[in-house]
């Protein structure tokens, strides 16, 4: 029988979206001394439709205070399927509004990227947004 | 102890004055407000003026929503919110903690009844998440919901599942497709139609062949375990603020686009 499989198979070493996010999310409490943290949390099926998301991975990325017992801010939600690209991301949508500008209350929050570039992109926007900073300033505040 | 709570979404105003007079009028301690476009220091002056000392609550990541307490405000702890909504907790020395949610959902007027569903169920999972950090489900939501009692949002069992019937939301909870889906007890059903007072708390005539015209967007409801809580006589929307009408020609709101809703609280 003719093997009709490619010669070999390569793991992708470009990080996953959660990987990338994981690294940004060590970095936080350095640039707050100690008093911010982020945190990634998997999502399961039923919160995927409660978040309106489809694919097979999802994730909460949350904003905590350190000194704020049980306080979450949600940041955004993300998720992709078996593929690592697209990454469909809902946004905070006064960030969304801030990062990619007014488009209507629920779909404004949501934006696809397709690569690696574009995502460190929209994190990039993302993470120096300025409701962002405000978010992290109060919790700051709060922390003393 | 009683939790005199007042919450009026402001028509993206500042009506100081307006809010002074409604908290003099109605004893309300906890005031929550939306579309409230201040930062709060010429109201606690407004109060002040009424003898009436109450302190801002900072606010983090939920803008949207404006709170002040009369009482000590370090009662009060900070738990999960998002741009829509906030969770605080209460807890007063010698009573039993309370969650207090407040929302302020997106308009009908740009969501879609899904929307408003995704919305709704979104920000249930992160209030059972509070419930499940706090250890005990004695929850208040009140807000602009933005949707009627009877819509999608507030009915679905996968969004608040909040019920007219006390003694149906007793169950606690509904198994649908082996998933589990916890009641609340929505009192503001009873606030519906015109016979003991104005039908809503928000007018809208739309062009489309369906329009309920009256609308109570405005609402609070309960986990059933504390519903006994609530003082039943105490939740109305009011049109006046002391000796100002909130409501103009035909009842219709004035000073906001809505009108406000006030109930009080029995702390076990």
């Amino acid at each position: 029988m003719k093997n009709l499989w490619p010669t070999e198979f390569e793991a992708s070493d470009l990080p996953t979206t959660k990987e990338l996010l994981e690294e940004q999310a060590r970095l936080l409490p350095q640039l707050t001394n100690d008093m911010v943290h982020a945190d990634i949390v998997q999502m399961d099926e039923l919160d995927m439709i409660r978040y309106g998301l489809s694919n097979d991975f999802g994730y909460r990325f949350d904003i905590r205070g350190k000194f704020l017992k049980d306080y979450r801010f949600n940041l955004f939600s993300f998720s992709h399927d078996i593929t690592l690209f697209p990454v469909v991301f809902k946004l905070d949508e006064k960030i969304a509004d801030e990062v990619i500008g007014k488009q209507g209350p629920l779909s404004a929050g949501k934006m696809v990227v397709k690569n690696i570039q574009e995502l460190e992109n929209l994190l990039s926007s993302v993470f120096g947004s300025a409701r962002l900073k405000a978010v992290i300033s109060s919790i700051m505040r709060l922390s003393k | 102890m009683q939790l005199n709570c007042l919450f009026w979404n402001a028509g993206r105003k500042s009506p100081d004055l307006e809010i002074a007079e409604l908290v003099a009028s109605s004893g309300a301690n906890f005031i929550a407000l939306a579309e409230y476009m201040d930062d709060g220091a010429n109201l606690l002056h407004e109060l002040s003026k009424k003898g009436l000392g109450f302190f801002l609550i900072p606010k983090i990541g939920c803008d949207r929503i404006t709170l002040l307490v009369s009482f000590n405000y370090s009662f009060i702890s900070h738990k999960r919110e998002a741009d829509r909504y906030t969770i605080k907790e209460l807890a007063v020395p010698g009573f039993e903690p309370v969650l207090l949610a407040f929302v302020h959902f997106p308009s009908k007027l740009h969501t879609t009844s899904l929307d408003q569903v995704h919305i709704a169920s979104f920000f249930k999972r992160d209030l059972e998440e509070a419930e499940i950090e706090a250890g005990h489900t004695n929850t208040i939501v009140t807000g602009d919901f933005n949707m009627n009692p009877f819509d999608d949002g507030m009915m679905s069992a996968v969004a608040l599942n909040s019920l007219p019937c006390l003694v149906t939301a007793n169950k606690k909870e509904r198994v649908i497709h082996g998933n589990t889906h916890s009641f609340f007890y929505n009192p503001t059903w009873n606030l519906l139609g015109d016979f003991t007072g104005v039908p809503g708390t928000y007018f809208h005539s739309s062009p489309t062949s369906l329009s309920h015209y009256w609308n109570t967007l405005d609402q609070v409801i309960l986990r059933p375990i504390v519903a006994s809580q609530l003082d039943r006589n105490s939740l109305k929307i009011l049109t006046t603020a002391g000796p100002i009408d909130l409501v103009g020609k035909k009842n219709r709101p004035k000073i906001s686009d809505h009108l406000p809703i006030f109930f009080a609280f029995n702390l076990a």
